[in-house]
C-alpha cells in the first residue's frame, strides 16, 4: 500500500510540528479548567460583582451543576477550541501549496489522492479521538468536584462524538478551501466565516440539522435517551457526507492546479 | 479578594497548574536552547508565561525556529 | 539491461508545444526530441522559457497546445507526475524543513516496492551528504538542498532525469561534482535532460543541445556538429616579438593563404582550407627565428555561438 508511507509522513509531521500536542492540550486544558471555573471562580466573581446576591438568583445566572459545567466545556470547545484548531490546521494543505513542498513528492511517485486522503484521515482521527478524550476527562474531573447528576457516561461520550464529527467537518473544509486559496490565513478566516454564518442561518431558520453547528447544539443537550433518533442520524450523515464531498472536490481541484512558480 | 482563597479550590486548581507549568516549561526550554523566530527571546518568554494556553500555542506555531 | 533500453522511439518528443499564461505567450511552437541514453542540454537566458518547458514535461504544468511524449507516455490533462517514472530536480528544490535528509530520501523512495535503507545511504554518499544525514533539512544551505534535490531525483533510479539548472546554485567544486555525476549517469544508460545558462558545463558533457530564446527554439543540433560548423578558417599565432614582417611576408606566399593581419603580438592568417595549409605553415614557423608561444585554429566557442544566435533573432 503506497498510501501508508504518506500516512507515516503525516503522523511524523503532526508530532514534529506540535500539531497533535496542541490539539490534545486544548481539549485537556478546557476539560480541567471548566469544572474549576464553574464551581469556584464564577460564583465568587458574581458575589463580588453583585453584593448580596441571593442563591436563587445566582443559580439562575450560572448553572452550577455537573451538567452545567459540562455544557460550558462543550461551549468552550465550540468557540475557543475551534478557533485554535482552525489556527493550527489552516496551513494543512495551503502552506504546502504555497511553499511548493508537494512538487518533489509528486514527481517521485506520490499521488494527489493519497496526499489529500492521508491528511484527512490522520487529522480527522486526531480531532475525533481528542474530542472524545476531552469529554471523558471533563466528565471524570467534574464528577470529582460536583455531585454527579448524570445517569451515565453515555451522553458525554455522545457529546464528544458529535463534537468530533463537527471538527472532522472543519478539517475537510480547511483542506478544500486550502486547495482553492493556497493561503493559510485566508483559509482559516473563510472556514470560520462559513461556520459562523451557517450557524446563524441554521438557528434563525430552525434548520440546524443541516448545519455543522447543529451538532454542537445537539451535543449540549446532553440527552441520554435519543441516541438513535432519526433527526440526529440525518444531521451526522449530512455533515459527514459533506466532508467526504469536500475531500473529493479538493482532490479534483488539486489535480488541476499548476504547482509551479509562475 | 480573600474570599477567593479556598483550600478546596486550590486543590482543584493543582492539575491545571501542573499542566500550565509543563507546557510553559517545555516552551521556555526550547526558547533558551534553540532560539526564536519573529520576536526575540524575552518577548516570547513573557508571552508564554503570561498568556494561558494561547501563549505556548502561539510560540509552538509561529515562534519556533524551523531552520535548525 | 533494463526494459527501458528496449523501448522504441525517443525518450522525449515535443511537437508544436505552446504555453500561454494569462497575457503572456511563454512558449511558441517548441519542437524538440531527446534520444534514449543521451545528455541533452537545454540552453537559454533567464526567462527564455526553460523552466516552463521542463514543468510541462514533468506533468506539473499543462500545455496550452501541442503534443509531448515523455518516457513513452503522452501527456494530457490527467497525467499524474508520479506516473512518468522520471527524476526531476526543480530550479529551487523545496523540502519539508522538519524532516532529516535521510527521512526525506526515504519518503521519496517509498513507492510500490518500498525503499531499502541501503539505497538511501548509497544516494547520500553519492551526493556527499552522509555527514548531514541526520540533520533537519530546515537548516541546510542552498547548496546542500541542491545536493539533496539531486539525490531525491535519483532515489527511484529513473530512466529519465529532468534537471532544471542543476549546477547554478553550487560553488565551483559542487559544479564539477554535478558534471561528473551527469557523466556517471550516462555511463549507466540513463537519459539526462538539463537546462542551464552556464555554457561551460554544456561544452563538457552534452551530446546534443538546443537553444531557446524568447520562447522559441533557435536550433537543435549535436554539440560536435555545432562546434565543427563554427570552426573558422583562421590560424591565430602568438609571437614573442611584436611584429615579424619577414615571417608575415613568407606566410603570404603560401598558396591558399588569403590574407594576414598583425595585432600586437597576434598574427592571424586567413586561409581557404585549414587542413591543407597547416603543414606548410608549421614548417615555416619552425624555421623562423621568432618564438611562437601559441598556435591554434580559431573557432567559436559555445558562448560566442549562443550570443550570436540570440542576438541575430
Amino acid at each position: 500500500m503506497r498510501i501508508i508511507s504518506v500516512i507515516k509522513k503525516d503522523i511524523l509531521e503532526g508530532i514534529r510540528n506540535y500539531r497533535f500536542l496542541i490539539i490534545l492540550a486544548v481539549f485537556a486544558f478546557f476539560a480541567i479548567l471548566n469544572p474549576v471555573m464553574s464551581k469556584y471562580v464564577l460564583p465568587e466573581l458574581l458575589k463580588s460583582q453583585f453584593q448580596g446576591i441571593s442563591q436563587e438568583m445566582m443559580s439562575a445566572m450560572v448553572d452550577m451543576s455537573q451538567t452545567g459545567s459540562i455544557r460550558s466545556y462543550l461551549g468552550d470547545i465550540y468557540e475557543m477550541g475551534m478557533l485554535i484548531i482552525i489556527f493550527v490546521l489552516c496551513g494543512l494543505i495551503s502552506s504546502e501549496l504555497k511553499d511548493k513542498t508537494l512538487i518533489m513528492p509528486l514527481c517521485s511517485g506520490k499521488s494527489f489522492g493519497h496526499i489529500i486522503i492521508s491528511k484527512f484521515a490522520v487529522y480527522s482521527s486526531v480531532v475525533f479521538f481528542c474530542s472524545i478524550f476531552g469529554a471523558a476527562l471533563n466528565y471524570i474531573y467534574s464528577s470529582l468536584l460536583f455531585s454527579s447528576d448524570l445517569p451515565s457516561i453515555v451522553p458525554i461520550v455522545k457529546a464528544g462524538v458529535l463534537e468530533g464529527v463537527f471538527l472532522i467537518f472543519i478539517v475537510s473544509m480547511l483542506i478544500l478551501i486550502g486547495t482553492l486559496t493556497e493561503k493559510p490565513i485566508l483559509t482559516g478566516l473563510l472556514t470560520l466565516t462559513f461556520i459562523l454564518i451557517s450557524g446563524f442561518l441554521g438557528s434563525s431558520f430552525k434548520q440546524q440539522k443541516f448545519t455543522p453547528s447543529g451538532l454542537i447544539e445537539e451535543a449540549m443537550k446532553l440527552s441520554s435517551s435519543s441516541v438513535f433518533n432519526t433527526e440526529l442520524i440525518q444531521n451526522v450523515a449530512i455533515i459527514l457526507g459533506a466532508a467526504i464531498i469536500f475531500i473529493i472536490l479538493a482532490i479534483m481541484r488539486i489535480k488541476r492546479l499548476e504547482l509551479t512558480n509562475r | 479578594m480573600n474570599v477567593l482563597i479556598d483550600t478546596n479550590m486550590i486543590l482543584a486548581l493543582i492539575p491545571i497548574f501542573i499542566f500550565q507549568l509543563l507546557l510553559a516549561g517545555y516552551c521556555i526550554f526550547k526558547i533558551v536552547k534553540d532560539g526564536t523566530a519573529n520576536l526575540n527571546k524575552l518577548a516570547w518568554i513573557v508571552i508564554v508565561l503570561f498568556f494561558n494556553l494561547i501563549g505556548p500555542i502561539m510560540f509552538l506555531i509561529v515562534g519556533r525556529r524551523k531552520d535548525i | 539491461m533494463k526494459e527501458g533500453h528496449m523501448k522504441e522511439g525517443y525518450m522525449i518528443e515535443v511537437k508544436n508545444l505552446n504555453k500561454v499564461f494569462k497575457n503572456y505567450h511563454a512558449l511558441k511552437d517548441i519542437s524538440i526530441h531527446v534520444n534514449r541514453g543521451e545528455i541533452y542540454g537545454f540552453l537559454g537566458h533567464n526567462g527564455a522559457g526553460k523552466s516552463t518547458t521542463i514543468n510541462i514535461l514533468t506533468g506539473l504544468s499543462k500545455a496550452s497546445s501541442g503534443k509531448c511524449i515523455v518516457n513513452g507516455i503522452e501527456l494530457s490533462d490527467k497525467t499524474n507526475p508520479g506516473d512518468l517514472c522520471i527524476g526531476y530536480l526543480p530550479e529551487e528544490p523545496m523540502f519539508y524543513s522538519w524532516m532529516t535528509a535521510k527521512e526525506t530520501l526515504q519518503y521519496f523512495g517509498e513507492n510500490k516496492d518500498g525503499c531499502s535503507r541501503k539505497r538511501v545511504d548509497e544516494i547520500l554518499e553519492w551526493v556527499g551528504l552522509t555527514g548531514a544525514a541526520k540533520r533537519r533539512v530546515g537548516g541546510f544551505s542552498r547548496g546542500m538542498k541542491q545536493r539533496l534535490g539531486i539525490g531525491a531525483a535519483l532515489i527511484n533510479d529513473p530512466e529519465l532525469l529532468l534537471l532544471d539548472e542543476p549546477a547554478s546554485a553550487l560553488d565551483p567544486e559542487g559544479r564539477s561534482d554535478v558534471i561528473k555525476l551527469i557523466l556517471d549517469l550516462k555511463r549507466r544508460g540513463k537519459t539526462v535532460f538539463f537546462s542551464t545558462h552556464i555554457l561551460n558545463d554544456v561544452e563538457r558533457v552534452c551530446d546534443r543541445v538546443s537553444i531557446l530564446s524568447q520562447g522559441r527554439v533557435l536550433f537543435e543540433k549535436s554539440l560536435q556538429d555545432l562546434l565543427k560548423e563554427n570552426v573558422q578558417p583562421v590560424f591565430d599565432i602568438k609571437l614573442k616579438e611584436r611584429s615579424d614582417t619577414a615571417l608575415e611576408e613568407s606566410i603570404k606566399d603560401i598558396s591558399g593563404v588569403i590574407k594576414t593581419e598583425i595585432l600586437d603580438d597576434l598574427l592571424s592568417v586567413w586561409v581557404e582550407d585549414t587542413e591543407k595549409v597547416s603543414r606548410e605553415l608549421l614548417y615555416l614557423l619552425s624555421k623562423s627565428s621568432s618564438y611562437v608561444s601559441s598556435f591554434s585554429v580559431r573557432s567559436k566557442n559555445l558562448e560566442d555561438i549562443f550570443l550570436e544566435e540570440v542576438k541575430g533573432k
